[in-house]
């Protein structure tokens, strides 16, 4: 090889380097940009889960002081009044008389005392992490029958599989507000949940025998808006990787049917 | 450098990462050709070895392909580097037989090889940009991998591409062409060897 020849392949060997090199940097740059728009996402993503759950728990605090407060007007408040007026109404000269009202009062106090031990349970905030979804739903569904305006039925099948305490309380404000907007706008005199566990799933089903409403409608109405909104809970469902289903008819009623997979999909 | 290169990965060998027995492989073929061609050109009656390269090329293929196959994610991509084998070596063997002899230089093979291993390596590095997996792409040893592979057939491709035409109207251009395709050869060993200590750690072994 002469001298013109290892000039040029001196040059030849300078150009490759130089493209290799550009390459090299522009590839690290575009992944380094990616992987920082990434990270944000991720970051922007961790923190709307949390606002949510944060949001989601403070929802089920006010329906729980929502709950209380209906009971203390409706339950213990006549309670007491009855008890009152049993009490100013006992005729002193007739012991018989007076012993069976007596008994009477005891017994309205008794059952008053039980539920209000009932009640104290829901003023626990740690009540989903401590006694599982499907006591804490049961729970519901007792208060809801306590009422004598609804027929109500709860099922478990398979064996209960805990999910983690966040996707737990999300899925608990879901069963919630779909009891809330069947008390509300549904006019059912039945509402039965089932839960069905499965190796990998979890599907809850709620069914009412209620007027039903048209689907195409409910964007337009207050369905479509805050809180109980279905477009929310759908929101929420696919927060927590669930799906929430819906079908209901003016005729037939509504089921709802929600579905949790144990295991978080990673992409 | 091909020593370097194979002596690098071997003190680095990762015991259950099949990646780094196959780039071991490749650098070990590449060794038994190369002293098999110095051999027959230089100590044996036989002067044309061109007829090992007819061999070679398809082996080639073969192990580079299992490479790209076990570290590319994507089902599609996989499946085409898959079924790209036996279809190559088809074509390899045809060629061999009917258009460019066993005495001539396999160049049209090559030029294919280089195309779709170039496509491998771009199919690779775009997976790796989408995926996210690294946190430090530097520190990858597929990255190097991957660079070294394009590089070196975007060369090669080069380089075959012009041979043929320039054996026949200008010999000594063709020479010269045909040493500055070294020069990515020895890229390639460079950036392999760089992808075998970049991430290496003597205490992980």
């Amino acid at each position: 090889m002469n001298n013109p020849d290892i000039y040029g392949m001196i040059i030849g060997a300078t150009i490759v380097l130089l493209i290799l090199l550009c390459f090299i940097i522009s590839f690290v740059f575009i992944y380094k940009s990616r992987q920082n728009r990434y990270q944000l996402e991720m970051k922007e993503a961790k923190e709307q889960y949390k606002q949510e759950i944060l949001t989601t728990q403070l929802e089920i605090k006010e329906q729980t002081l929502r709950m209380i407060s209906q009971e203390l007007h409706d339950n213990f408040g006549q309670v007491l009044s009855l008890a009152i007026l049993s009490l100013s109404a006992i005729e002193f000269n007739d012991p018989a008389n007076g012993m069976q009202k007596v008994e009477n009062i005891s017994e309205l106090l008794r059952r008053l005392v039980q539920d209000l031990r009932d009640l104290s349970k829901s003023l626990d905030s740690e009540n989903i992490s401590k006694a599982g979804l499907p006591a804490i739903i049961k729970f519901e569904m007792d208060m809801l029958e306590k009422t004598g305006v609804y027929k109500v039925s709860f099922q478990m099948n398979g064996i209960e599989q805990r999910l983690e305490a966040s996707r737990e309380t999300v899925v608990y404000r879901m069963v919630q507000e779909s009891l809330n907007n069947i008390i509300k706008h549904a006019k059912a005199s039945s509402i039965a949940i089932e839960l069905n566990y499965l190796d990998d799933m979890l599907y809850i089903d709620i069914t009412d025998d209620g007027k039903g409403f048209d689907m195409n409608a409910v964007n337009n109405t207050e369905f479509g808006k805050t809180g109980a909104g279905l477009s929310n809970m759908k929101k929420r469902a696919a927060l927590i990787n669930a799906r929430f289903d819906i079908t209901s008819t003016p005729v037939t009623g509504t089921a709802i049917k929600i579905t949790i997979p144990f295991v978080l999909q990673t992409p | 450098m091909l020593a370097a290169a194979f002596l690098s990965y071997l003190v680095t060998l990762r015991g259950k990462v099949l990646y780094w027995r196959i780039i071991l492989l490749y650098l070990s073929l590449i060794a038994v050709t190369s002293l098999a061609a110095n051999y027959l050109r230089f100590f044996s009656q036989v002067k044309n070895n061109l007829f090992l390269f007819h061999v070679y090329t398809p082996a080639e293929y073969v192990v580079l392909c299992w490479l790209y196959y076990s570290i590319i994610v994507n089902r599609v991509v996989k499946n085409m580097i898959f079924f790209s084998i036996p279809g190559f070596i088809a074509l390899s063997v045809f060629f061999s037989i009917f258009i460019q002899r066993f005495d001539a230089n396999d160049s049209f093979v090559i030029i294919i090889e280089s195309i779709l291993i170039i496509s491998w390596s771009l199919f690779f590095l775009r997976e790796v940009l989408l995926l996210q997996q690294e946190t430090s792409v530097i520190k990858y040893p597929l990255f190097w991998v991957s660079i070294g592979m394009l590089f070196y057939f975007v060369g090669d491709l080069f380089v075959e591409g012009l041979l043929d035409y320039l054996i026949k109207h200008s010999p000594d251009l063709a020479k010269r062409v045909y040493s500055f395709g070294y020069i990515f050869k020895y890229l390639l060993f460079i950036l392999l060897t760089t992808g075998a200590w970049c991430n290496y750690s003597p205490k992980r072994r």
